[in-house]
């Protein structure tokens, strides 16, 4: 075992870790350890841009964005926090672009911004263009561009390490315990200050936008240590995924004109977001898919429809919707727009389903995408305990693992770019502030005993279970039941379900039992990690009786401000049950009123 | 459809030397990937096989592989793509990248690769002080570099380099890919330096315009032509070279 | 970063296009070419040092295997040529690059048009030298 010293240690190296890593590493000694190499996070994934009222192409103002932002949020959104994103957005993309980050372009030279679902000028009621993008791998150049900085900086990477756990004395963080996978040896990080940005779950559901990786480590092993999860009911399923792979096609399709196409062929959006139509909030577009294919308007009476930009059908469109350029002139798309705004998303549908974007309709359903809830923190990243926001000294969590809350009950599109870099920089700050003042805290006896068993529990184990078996159980019973829609039996049989799932964690038999890159043995923590979470998730939602954002139940399927305004704390109790507590919304200048789009 | 999947294995744990072992894969979906295939092997039959994956759609570079005697990545690799006409089985072989040391199965040792990747100064350089708002740049300068901003650093092209195989001390495409973007954007002013870097006996100079990289290159990026260009930059100077576009 | 019998072996294994393999001719013809440009540089600097050796040598020379010899070779200098030229085009051109399989065609086209006619002549003389002999 090998112990390594540092002031400050960041789990995790998407976004928020190498924001946080960035700032952190100006003042006190800084390590950044993940289980894939920087440049594999999930943060490159991002297509469509990030949210900043920059005002490059209109009249934008940062205030519209919170605004959007709390309303997207179906008003569960912590209102300060807010704030501290929307106008420290405009900042953080500066900031980017200064660090090199090859932003489109307008004309004039300026950064080039499209619009997004939600993102609206709060006068007009109009989309209004907030999204900056880099074409549509924006996340793949904010990773790249904070991953150089890094390396400019001087950051030490500890690449391929898993965390396994914490090192707590007294609800007291002093470090983690990880395993260097090429070697399988296991290393403890002795720190002043940790934090977190292990990225999100969204491998809990079967039909996933998110990468292998995304199997929430950091939140179940802060929930095994005793603190609580906020809002893990809120889960933003994206309405367009390609169908049957959940491969993630961007807001941006429909930012650059795009529509929605139902089995008759009908644009169905204007029935059930009559102002903003196809960019309205992700949990109402998801949730008007799910309709229609509940009314068998899915394509050939399938579970799917088509998500169409090509050029006819977008410019008959822009046409009945009157949409102008400033000078008066008709909007249109062509051919070449598409291959230039949205290269990626061309290269997909091409190379998976055969499908040219410019002349064909994309078949799409909904995809299991963000995870609204995580870690609670306050607006400088530290994590907090309890319903009165009380902080752990020296752990701290920021990005999609975390909620601060910015996205309440639905997040918007851009939003979650622009989250990791507001917070991620708050946090690092913080934590160099903190590490200067704090001293090194002494190690327990051996703070990877428990770690070390558990590893050699499951390398010896003799059951039967196959660790991937049980991943893909739950993955079915979580989309069934714990998905776009959700009613009371179902989630009663999927907490039925999670819980005999658990106890066949002991029964798992591993073909690979050595030490050298056993992923084998990687896959059978995070299963279990998956299945810790999920528990969390589906008591949260059985509880919460309402429907608000992205948390859709058919016998309650009103938002009810008056008992459910609140968010949901989740622990786990040592008899392993979970605990439900709940703390109150920050509410500033926005009342909550009925959600229109 | 069936797939014969034959997978180059390698353990330094118990194995003296690699092996090729063999899997019968029946009712394939000829849309399915490579990576699918082994995800499927690794969840089902042998929980020993050993990969790199995570995105699955090509954009974190996690999974590149020799397959079929090409450097692609296995999850923008489809069944129907390697599968010939009136063939029963579609023989799928996947062996680790070449001219990397293998770790395990399929995974190599990247370290060399991001050495090299480190070594060209892969980040803006620019000591000016910044205006408050962003620095402007034209569509035209921003398009130069479109190109190069597109590369995941998967290493399909490095190692489908025979100068790289014989000799790991030279930079590779990759490297320089990352290099070009950095050389020609308008707001960077360290391109000397990285064009003293590339004109060592390590730099661009042992590229032989053999192509296999561009061929390689899942995301579609004119790796020659860059390096091409990389060449000119240190022949006739940067400014020169990007109007030879 | 592999061994050199690695690097061969696997390495021509690998399933390049066009390129790889023009290449892989390039460094064949690139190889012969030096060895008939030392044998050369070596008989000639026997006129100097060992005059009555370079006789014999010449002698040699004029044996039919060596003639025989010689038509590879020469189609080795050729080719070297040709498609040395095309990679210095490419090299002074990069934008060019979306042509480069067409490109190595038409080097296999330029250099077939200049050798055979040239094969056949060098052939045709030795057989005439073959059937002075047996006359």
């Amino acid at each position: 075992m090998q112990t390594h010293v540092f002031d400050a240690v960041i789990v995790g190296a998407g976004g928020g870790g190498l924001m946080a890593a960035l700032h952190a590493s100006r003042a006190v000694s800084t390590a950044v350890i993940s289980k894939l190499h920087p440049l594999r996070s999930h943060t490159g994934a991002a297509q469509g841009g990030v949210g900043a009222a920059l005002g490059n192409l209109e009249e934008d103002r940062w205030e519209w964005h919170a605004y959007d932002t709390v309303k997207g949020s179906d008003f569960l959104a912590d209102q300060d926090s807010v704030d501290i994103l929307c106008r420290g957005a405009v900042e953080a993309v500066i900031e980017l672009e200064h660090m090199g980050l090859p932003f489109d372009r307008t004309p004039d030279g300026r950064i080039a911004q499209r619009p997004f679902g939600g993102h609206t000028n709060n006068e007009t009621h109009q989309p209004v263009r907030r999204a900056c993008h880099a074409a549509d791998r924006t996340g793949h150049m904010i990773l790249q561009t904070l991953y150089q900085q890094c390396l400019k900086n001087r950051v030490t990477f500890f690449d391929e390490f898993q965390i396994l756990d914490l090192v707590t004395v007294d609800r007291e963080v002093r470090g983690v315990v990880a395993v260097e996978i090429v070697t399988g040896e296991v290393h403890v990080f002795h720190s002043k200050a940790t934090l977190l940005a292990t990225g999100g779950y969204g491998r809990v559901w079967q039909i996933t936008s998110n990468a292998a990786a995304l199997t929430g480590d950091g939140n179940a092993i802060v929930l095994r240590n005793g603190f609580p999860l906020q809002d893990m009911e809120f889960y933003q399923f994206h309405p367009t995924g390609i169908y049957g792979m959940g491969i993630l096609i961007t807001e941006g399709v429909r930012g650059e004109g795009g529509v929605l196409i139902n089995g008759l062929g009908e644009r169905f959006m204007p029935r059930y977001a009559p102002t903003i139509k196809d960019l309205a909030s992700r949990d109402v577009v998801s949730r008007a898919i799910y309709l229609e294919i509940q009314a068998g308007r899915g394509i050939e009476g399938k579970d799917y429809v088509y998500l169409d930009v090509t050029p006819d059908t977008v410019n008959r469109y822009f046409k009945l919707d009157g949409k102008r350029n400033p000078d008066g002139t008709w909007r249109r798309i062509t051919g070449a727009d598409i291959e230039s705004k949205l290269p990626d998303i061309a290269d997909f549908t091409r190379t998976y389903l055969g499908v040219d974007p410019v002349r064909q309709p994309m078949p799409v359903q909904p995809t299991a995408h963000y995870a609204m809830g995580g870690i609670p923190t306050n607006v400088d990243g530290q994590v907090t305990v309890d319903e009165y926001a009380t902080p752990v000294p020296g752990l701290y969590a920021v990005g999609e693992c975390a909620c601060v809350s910015v996205h309440g009950a639905n997040r918007l599109g851009t939003n979650s770019l622009n989250d990791l870099l507001v917070f991620g920089r708050r946090a690092g700050a913080h934590m160099a502030i903190f590490c200067r003042e704090a001293s090194l805290q002494l190690l327990p006896a051996d703070p990877a005993a428990r770690v070390k068993a558990r590893m050699d529990q499951l390398r010896s184990g003799k059951g039967t279970v196959r660790p991937a078996a049980l991943r893909e159980h739950l993955q079915r019973v979580m989309m069934q039941h714990v998905g776009v829609f959700r009613v009371e039996a179902g989630m009663q049989q999927a907490v039925r379900e999670i819980h005999a799932l658990r106890s066949q964690v002991d029964d798992i038999r591993l073909d690979d039992r050595g030490h050298r890159f056993n992923t084998d043995l990687l896959e059978a923590f995070q299963t279990q990690n998956l299945l810790d979470l999920a528990e969390v998730i589906a008591a949260g939602a059985l509880a919460r009786h309402e429907s608000r954002g992205a948390h859709a139940r058919e016998d309650f399927p009103n938002r009810d401000d008056r008992n459910w305004l609140v968010h949901t704390l989740a622990f786990r109790r040592p008899d392993g049950g979970t605990e439900l507590r709940y703390k109150p919304v920050v509410i500033a200048r926005y009342q909550p009123r009925e959600r229109l789009y | 459809m069936n797939v014969q999947l034959g997978i180059q294995r390698f353990n330094p744990e118990n194995d003296a030397k690699p092996y090729w072992q063999s899997f019968l894969i029946t009712q394939v979906d000829p849309a399915e990937r490579v990576l699918d295939l082994l995800k499927y092997v690794k969840a089902h039959v042998d929980g020993t096989l050993t990969f790199r994956h995570s995105c699955a759609h090509g954009v974190c570079g996690s999974d590149a592989m020799r397959i079929n005697n090409l450097n692609r990545l296995a999850c923008k690799t489809l069944v129907q793509a390697l599968a010939r006409p009136n063939t029963e089985r579609v023989p799928i072989r996947v062996q680790p990248l070449l001219g990397l040391p293998v770790v395990k199965d399929l995974v190599v040792d990247m370290d060399p690769f991001y050495e090299h990747y480190r070594s060209i100064i892969p980040f803006l350089v620019n000591e000016q002080e910044a205006p408050g708002r962003e620095r402007l740049q034209s569509p035209e300068e921003r398009a130069i570099i479109d190109d190069g901003t597109k590369c995941i650093l998967c290493a399909c092209c490095t190692t489908s380099c025979p100068s790289f195989w014989a000799n790991g001390r030279y930079v590779g495409p990759a490297a320089i890919v990352q290099a070009h973007r950095f050389i020609f954007d308008s707001r960077d002013t360290g391109a000397a330096e990285r064009l003293a870097v590339l004109d060592r006996k390590t730099g661009v100079w042992r590229c032989r315009t053999v192509f296999n990289c561009t061929e390689a290159c899942p995301r579609d990026i004119d790796v020659t032509r860059l390096i091409g260009e990389v060449k000119l930059a240190i022949a006739q100077g940067p400014r020169r070279a990007g109007r030879v576009r | 970063m592999c061994s050199f019998s690695v690097a061969w072996l696997e390495g021509l294994r690998y399933a390049g296009k066009q390129g790889q393999w023009s290449w892989v001719a390039h460094r064949v013809s690139g190889l012969l070419t030096v060895a008939f440009v030392t044998t050369h540089v070596l008989d000639s600097t026997l006129i100097t040092f060992f005059p009555k050796l370079y006789k014999k040598t010449i002698q040699l020379f004029k044996h039919p295997l060596a003639a025989v010899i010689e038509i590879p070779l020469v189609g080795a200098v050729l080719y070297h040529a040709v498609n040395g030229l095309r990679i210095a085009v490419m090299d002074f051109r990069p934008a060019w690059w979306r042509h480069q399989r067409r490109s190595s065609q038409v080097v296999q086209v330029v250099f077939a048009l200049l050798y055979v006619p040239m094969a056949l002549k060098m052939g045709s003389g030795v057989l005439a030298g073959l059937r002075g002999k047996r006359s």
